[in-house]
């Protein structure tokens, strides 16, 4: 809208300050989220000390399981990296290397355990900054009057709830999906001729899937504590209490009731079952169906997102 | 024309059934408008229409050629109002940049304009200095200019005030009042400003409306209401004060509240030279005649006593 403009600032006598008229155009961001994202970012990377502690065992993991990574798939060309002694060293024979061609494929295979070995060793940390970083999203909104300010703007529920979530979401993808990345890359770049890309290339889609997933449960449990609290520290409490309580609940029933499927209602273990399924690999004896994990995950969070809307439909009161 | 027009609005808050707009008829004009009414008198739900976060149940509502009665209505209404709430309100963790520039953003200006206006409109309500410290530690006064810098920063046809001066001191009061009274007097922007303090609304409005139960009991301008009848005067006297008394009852003009020299006169009508052949034909010398002012309390009260009365 083109409006009148002045030509020079006028001055208010009583305080000092010139108003100026303004005369551009107020035109929405496309995503009209996406001021709320980047804000909400930019308070979460100011605070540093979290960052460092909440980030370091994930780059560590990293770190650790790339290196690991790197030497199976080196491994599997025959090709040990220097100063381990090759593949017929000492670490290259307790790595199970310096077989045949025959074990090439074998490798292969590890490589991908390890992939999952470490989005399952590593959950924990994502659902650490997802639970840090988001607990106080709408918590802290809420208690400090902050959707008077946001819901004043032509920004829907929806435009809210879609900003305070790919917030969330930043850092699950940044605990879970990016380390599980960086590996695969590792792997791909390790292994001969793209090896690890041609024969389980697919795992890389895969870990998008699953850490997509995941996030998604994590970030909408979290952000459905946050509406139904009135301070940052009660939804870091409530979060890690339901995945406790829910973790107990389901172990103390499948035992009890001698039914595995009861260990779907814990997050953590239909994750597991989940990435083993996903995955196509077996790493225990968990053989309660995956349809009913998925199920539970997909409940959670419709659960999770009811309770959000439904709360949210206060903050739009002025 | 005036920017805002209602027209039969009602609105009925389905949960207990409470009616809060009750067919309210009336047409805002352009500058500094104040808003009085007692409490459940409709004006937090006048606001949310205004704002475009309610939709009225019946009626035509009309802010500078758009209505809220669709949802694209209501959010094209958002960009055109400003809108400094009443209660506290800041967004944890960022400065007062921070805020104004996220603000500006949502209400669509570029990030270059944000920016700019932000600063602009940081330094029109005196808080160039604090602008890069977190709100948190800002002072009462410094948050209620925040508020009010944050309604302004899109440069709002229409910027709703609700309670400015809420809990500030009086220097902060005062400051406050000057930035009101210059935006809507000098400025001339339209605010719409919500308050129960009827010396604020005196001091920074040129039009007065008064709601109660869901409808206009009153809307004129703040001179006429708070004008008074130019017909009662106010007489200051040197001399014998009660001879003229005597003489202006004599000629049918009621005289009260005598003391000390000074009293009030009913006077037949506006034409105060009757006053001064009185004081010439008693040997008294006027000293002081003024028209006794009215006040906005005054006319809010007797416009609620009145409904009261007609109900």
């Amino acid at each position: 809208m083109n409006r009148e403009t002045q030509a020079s600032p006028t001055r208010a006598e009583m305080h000092g300050g010139a108003w100026r008229p303004w005369s551009g155009e107020r035109q929405p961001a496309r995503l009209r989220a996406a001021p709320i994202i980047r804000a909400g970012l930019r308070i979460a990377l100011r605070k540093k000390l979290p960052l460092v502690l909440l980030f370091l065992p994930p780059v560590v993991a990293t770190i650790i399981f790339s290196f690991v990574v790197y030497t199976v798939a080196a491994l599997a060309q025959g090709m040990a990296p220097a100063g381990l002694g090759g593949a017929g060293g000492a670490m290259g024979q307790a790595l199970g290397g310096g077989g045949g061609a025959g074990d090439f494929v074998k490798q292969l295979v590890r490589v991908r355990e390890m992939i999952v070995g470490f989005h399952l060793s590593t959950d924990f940390f994502s659902v650490l900054l997802m639970a840090w970083f988001g607990a106080g999203l709408l918590a802290e909104d809420r208690k400090s009057g902050a959707h008077l300010l946001y819901f004043a703007r032509p920004l829907t529920r929806f435009d809210y709830l879609l900003g305070k979530f790919c917030i969330v979401a930043v850092f699950g993808v940044l605990g879970s999906i990016l380390p599980g990345l960086v590996i695969i890359s590792v792997a791909v770049a390790a292994s001969p001729d793209w090896s690890f890309l041609q024969q389980e290339g697919s795992v890389a889609w895969k870990t998008i899937l699953f850490g997509g997933a995941w996030t998604l449960v994590v970030s909408s449990l979290v952000l459905a504590v946050s509406s139904l609290s009135t301070r940052k520290s009660y939804a870091l409490a409530g979060v890690f209490a339901w995945f406790m309580f829910s973790g107990a609940t389901a172990l103390l029933l499948s035992r009890l009731l001698k039914d595995r499927d009861w260990l779907a209602l814990s997050p953590v273990q239909c994750g597991v079952r989940i990435a083993e399924d996903l995955f196509d690999m077996r790493l225990g004896v968990r053989d309660w169906n995956t349809p009913l994990a998925w199920t539970a995950w997909g409940l959670l969070v419709a659960l999770s997102w009811t309770v959000i809307w439904w709360r949210t439909r206060r903050l739009e009161v002025v | 024309m005036g920017l805002v027009r209602l027209e039969g609005v009602h609105k009925t808050y389905p949960r207990g059934k409470v009616r809060a707009l009750d067919g309210l008829s009336v047409e805002l004009p352009h500058g500094p408008v104040g808003l009085l009414g007692p409490n459940g008198a409709g004006k937090t739900t006048l606001l949310k229409i205004l704002l475009g976060l309610l939709a009225p149940d019946q009626g035509v509502v009309d802010v500078a050629g758009h209505s809220p009665s669709t949802r694209e209505g209501q959010l094209r209404l958002r960009q055109l109002v400003g809108y400094m709430p009443e209660s506290d309100c800041l967004i944890p963790g960022q400065t007062g940049v921070e805020t104004m520039v996220l603000l500006a953003r949502l209400s669509g200006l570029s990030e270059k304009d944000a920016l700019s206006r932000t600063h602009e409109v940081l330094d029109y309500v005196g808080l160039e200095e604090a602008r890069y410290r977190p709100v948190e530690g800002w002072s009462t006064g410094m948050k209620q200019r925040l508020k009010l810098a944050q309604a302004l920063v899109h440069d709002p046809e229409l910027v709703l005030l609700d309670e400015p001066t809420n809990g500030l001191d009086p220097a902060g009061r005062r400051h406050m009042l000057e930035l009101v009274a210059d935006l809507g007097r000098v400025r001339k922007k339209s605010l719409l400003v919500c308050t129960h303090l009827l010396a604020d609304i005196e001091r920074t409005c040129d039009h007065v409306v008064v709601l109660s139960k869901g409808r206009v009991l009153s809307s004129a301008p703040t001179n006429s209401m708070i004008g008074g009848d130019l017909r009662r005067v106010r007489v200051g006297v040197r001399g014998d004060a009660r001879a003229l008394a005597q003489v202006l009852e004599r000629r049918g003009h009621a005289c009260s509240s005598l003391d000390e020299g000074r009293f009030e006169v009913q006077l037949q009508d506006e034409d105060a030279d009757v006053l001064f052949e009185a004081a010439r034909d008693a040997g008294a010398i006027l000293l002081a005649v003024e028209p006794k002012r009215g006040s906005l309390e005054q006319t809010f009260l007797d416009a609620l006593a009145a409904q009261e009365a007609g109900a």
